[in-house]
């Protein structure tokens, strides 16, 4: 089966149900903390329905599966026959695990593998095992011979969702049914089928899960019910719910008409998903499963249909929700590349527009000045509404993480509670994206480092349960993210010998760290490794990895921490990167912009202190000591002279990542809200820019990657710098 | 090359450029000249030809980077040729000219050349000739080179792959 992934109908579905498995992922971790959540348990179990639905309808059989067997289970559970059990629960995070999987490859035009037949019996399993406990009066189907059993993996052309069919649970010893006479069959079936669909409000059986073909004989049973001919009033969807094998059956009422069905056994099969679309047709018409189940049959009569489609469950089953009235339409899927566009296309206005606020003083015509400042206005707001449709709310990347820290404590064998603030908090889309790594990173830090075990926290007085709080605010141009835990927090003592012991502080600039400095020294590639003290083991493992992810986003990062109590990593990043606010320089005549979110401070070199120390010159300021860099050394062209103009320049104080340093500029502009336009491929080897920028007056102003400048600039005097940040 | 091609039946046309007769493939060719040598780019790969225009330059690149310009909103990153041939850099002159082309990676970027003079129409068979001759030694981006007659004077026209300048990032 050849998946075009130019197929809309896949790339639909792909979309849609991604997003359905996006999220099922929080779902199903909800789930397990509020194992009663009717409403959630639906909400699963509608989701799964709706994935096999498309699954199916694209022939994507290991997706249906898969699926189908999951919603099996959920349908157990949100009926009460079944209750949620981490074992439960680890297979239903697996399925998802699956189920990402085969979109990934689908997404690629692949048809996904199957997960093979021991893990969709692992998950069939997990129906009976728990009933068997809960309903030990029931028949045991797995021990019915089951002659009829052996189904012939049915390759027809008009059932193309049987090719798949594992075969594990399908032993192929019977003969290939001719599709002429299947398809024939099912016609008259499904003819019957909707007749009884009238005659009773549509009452919908499922289908079993354990084998994915059902014989025509249990169908016929099944049909029998349907038009009452036997006592059964309505076999609801719940009636046939699930796993045959050894599915216990709690029923009772008349029994069917029983037939010696096994004589015919294997012939005249379809397959599980045939009957499922015929199911489909029927819930469309009817109500779907009906709510108002009566007993069924008695069990041993069912029973003794080979291969057992029927367990049947007395429990009125809660219908499913039938679909929901198609409500109106107030969205619009837009693609991301032209959104892009469009904000491209604005990042050209707004430069007009600062093009023309340059222009409006030469004109000094007060006309003019106020069509150009309704030009201002207007494209702000422009500006405004186009980034709001690239705004995501950061929920998307909130989603995965109470499974991540569900798995991550579970393997620790902690127990952590992850509190999520500020969901709904908007994000340009592509930090969203950016944001996603970096942060699940940092999640995972905070469970595994900082979280102790239930019992060194119960030891030190602190609830067993840790706490892990994952928070977002909007605060003005920015966004601030926190990632808080209650743990056992980090020793800026420590850190500190750590930092002398790696060689990358001498021991008196390690002394001179105030606390913060030393949390900070985590972020430093090279500081961690695995080797590390205990209790800050891991801290930092990849934490540069984060901090570079952050400054790229034009974000800073900061930690505080104290011994016992707890770690908060703060990040801030700009609402959207497309627009960038920046501090325009001079530079060798050049003009140069600084990403404002890094400046922290300007003032004139004139009234500071400058000293060498250790041949790098620094500056004082408040009694601390900053390295200072002249800004036309880093930028020369070659050939160009090299020298400053001495008292009358500027200093720009910037955060780079953990550290404070300042940089010498001829002069200061101001500020300016710039499009960053990436420079080609044939630069890219060249460090130090982010991207160029055309300024009002219709000229190019390089945006200095300050991390990126002082790599090319001055790495190989590393340790001399931190000595002097110290 | 199919889509830089003309079919040529005219007659007439056939005569002027003294060719042989019969249907012959021919392509065009801007000229350019730098240190006073004559190369051409074929006419499809030039996607405008600019007079000197305001160029940042970039520190730390590539020598033969000579800086980005903004080409109606776009940054476009502009080569200097006289690096390429290895030759003494030279100050832009009213003669100076930007030939702007898309390079293979899609990418638009520019080249500075001393100047632009005409557009000349090759008969596809002397290019291809020339292709063979030429390019076993030197630069990638040369493609050959094919004598020309002007004004009685032979001179010979290096031929120039504009479209595989984009090497220079792997030098």
């Amino acid at each position: 089966m050849a998946f075009e992934p130019t197929n809309e109908l896949l790339q639909d579905f792909l979309i849609e149900a991604g997003e359905l498995i996006d999220a099922l992922d929080s779902q199903l971790v909800g789930l397990e903390q509020a194992p009663n959540d009717k409403d959630l348990l639906n909400a699963i179990f509608r989701a799964f329905h709706t994935i096999k639905g498309g699954a199916g309808f694209l022939e994507v059989t290991p997706l249906v599966e898969v699926c189908h067997r999951a919603e099996d289970i959920f349908n157990l559970l949100r009926t009460g026959e079944l209750t949620v059990t981490p074992a439960i629960m680890d297979v239903m995070l697996r399925v998802l695990d699956a189920l990402n999987s085969m979109f990934a490859s689908l997404r690629q035009g692949v048809l996904p593998p199957s997960v093979g037949a021991p893990f969709l019996h692992e998950i069939e399993v997990l129906a009976h095992a728990h009933k068997t406990a809960q309903a030990p009066k029931k028949t045991n189907l797995a021990e019915q011979p089951t002659p009829g059993a052996p189904l012939p993996q049915v390759a027809m052309g008009a059932a193309p969702l049987a090719e798949t069919t594992p075969s594990a649970t399908v032993p192929s010893e019977m003969p290939v049914m001719k599709p002429a006479s299947i398809d024939a069959q099912f016609d008259a079936l499904l003819q019957a089928l909707e007749a009884a669909e009238e005659a009773q409000s549509a009452p919908a059986p499922k289908p079993s899960t354990s084998s994915d073909l059902i014989t025509d004989e249990e169908f016929e049973a099944l049909l029998d019910r349907l038009h009452g001919k036997g006592q059964f009033q309505g076999a609801g969807r719940g009636a046939l719910a699930h796993s045959s094998d050894a599915a216990p059956i709690t029923t009772h009422g008349e029994p069917p008409p029983a037939r010696d069905e096994s004589a015919e056994a294997g012939h005249d099969l379809i397959t599980d998903d045939e009957f499922e679309r015929v199911l489909d047709s029927l819930y469309g018409k009817g109500q779907g499963p009906t709510s108002a189940i009566k007993p069924a049959a008695p069990a041993e009569k069912i029973a003794t249909v080979p291969n057992a489609v029927a367990p049947i469950s007395s429990k009125p089953v809660v219908p499913t929700p039938a679909p929901e009235a198609a409500k109106v339409e107030t969205t619009v899927r837009v693609d991301t590349e032209r959104l892009d566009f469009i904000m491209n296309l604005v990042g050209e206005l707004v430069l007009v527009r600062n093009r023309m606020n340059t222009l409006k003083l030469s004109f000094n015509n007060e006309e003019v000045t106020q069509v150009i400042a309704t030009l201002d206005r207007v494209t702000s707001d422009l500006q405004g509404a186009v980034m709001k449709t690239r705004m995501q709310p950061v929920k998307k990347v909130f989603g995965r993480f109470p499974r991540v820290v569900r798995d991550t404590a579970r393997l620790l064998g902690k127990e952590v509670e992850l509190v999520l603030v500020g969901e709904e908090t908007d994000l340009d889309k592509n930090l969203v994206e950016a944001l996603a790594d970096p942060l699940v990173h940092l999640v995972r830090n905070s469970v595994d480092h900082g979280i102790e075990l239930p019992a060194v926290r119960l030891a030190q007085g602190k609830p067993a349960q840790g706490t892990v709080t994952l928070s977002a605010a909007q605060e003005g141009d920015h966004i601030r993210l926190s990632i808080s835990d209650d743990g056992a927090g980090m020793n800026a003592e420590l850190l500190r010998r750590k930092s002398v012991e790696k060689g990358l502080l001498t021991e008196e600039a390690a002394a001179r760290l105030t606390e913060q400095e030393c949390f900070e020294l985590i972020l430093l590639p090279g500081f961690s490794t695995k080797d590390e003290i205990s209790d800050i083991s891991g801290r930092g493992v990849g934490m540069d990895v984060v901090k570079t992810a952050i400054t790229r986003l034009s974000g800073l990062i900061s930690i505080d921490s104290s011994p016992g109590v707890g770690t908060t990593i703060n990040i801030k990043v700009p609402l959207t990167l497309a627009i960038l606010p920046t501090l325009m320089v001079v530079v060798s005549e050049r003009k140069y912009a600084i990403a404002l979110g890094i400046v922290s401070e300007i003032f004139e070199m004139a009234d500071k202190e400058i000293n060498i120390v250790d041949g790098q010159a620094t500056i004082t300021v408040r009694d601390r000591a900053l390295p200072l860099y002249r800004l036309n050394h880093w930028l020369a062209l070659p050939g160009e002279p090299m020298t400053g103009r001495g008292a009358s320049d500027l200093v720009v104080m910037v955060q780079v990542g953990a550290q404070l340093i300042a940089l010498v500029v001829d002069s200061v502009i101001g500020q300016e809200e710039v499009v960053i336009k990436p420079l080609g491929e044939l630069l890219h080897n060249v460090g130090g820019f982010a991207g160029a920028t055309i300024t009002g007056d219709g000229h190019i102003a390089l945006i200095l990657d300050l991390p990126g400048l002082m790599r090319r600039n001055i790495q190989p005097r590393f340790k001399a710098k931190l000595k002097v940040v110290a | 090359m199919s889509m830089s091609t003309y079919l040529i039946n005219n007659q007439d046309s056939l005569d002027d450029m003294g060719l042989e007769q019969g249907p012959v493939v021919i392509s065009r060719w801007v000229t350019f000249t730098v240190a006073n040598e004559t190369y051409a780019v074929n006419v499809l790969d030039v996607q405008e030809v600019l007079r000197a225009a305001d160029i940042t330059p970039i520190p730390g690149a590539h020598p033969a980077v000579r800086g980005i310009i903004n080409l109606r909103g776009n940054v476009v990153t502009i080569l200097d040729a006289r690096v390429f041939f290895a030759l003494p850099e030279k100050p832009f002159d009213d003669d100076s000219r930007i030939m702007v082309a898309e390079l293979r990676s899609g990418e638009i970027a520019g080249i500075v050349v001393d100047s632009v003079a005409e557009v000349i129409v090759l008969d596809e068979a002397v290019v291809n000739a020339a292709k063979r001759s030429g390019g076993d030694e030197g630069s990638a981006h040369i493609l050959g080179v094919v004598p020309q007659t002007e004004k009685g004077n032979d001179r010979l026209i290096i031929l120039v792959d504009l479209k595989g300048l984009s090497e220079l990032g792997e030098k």
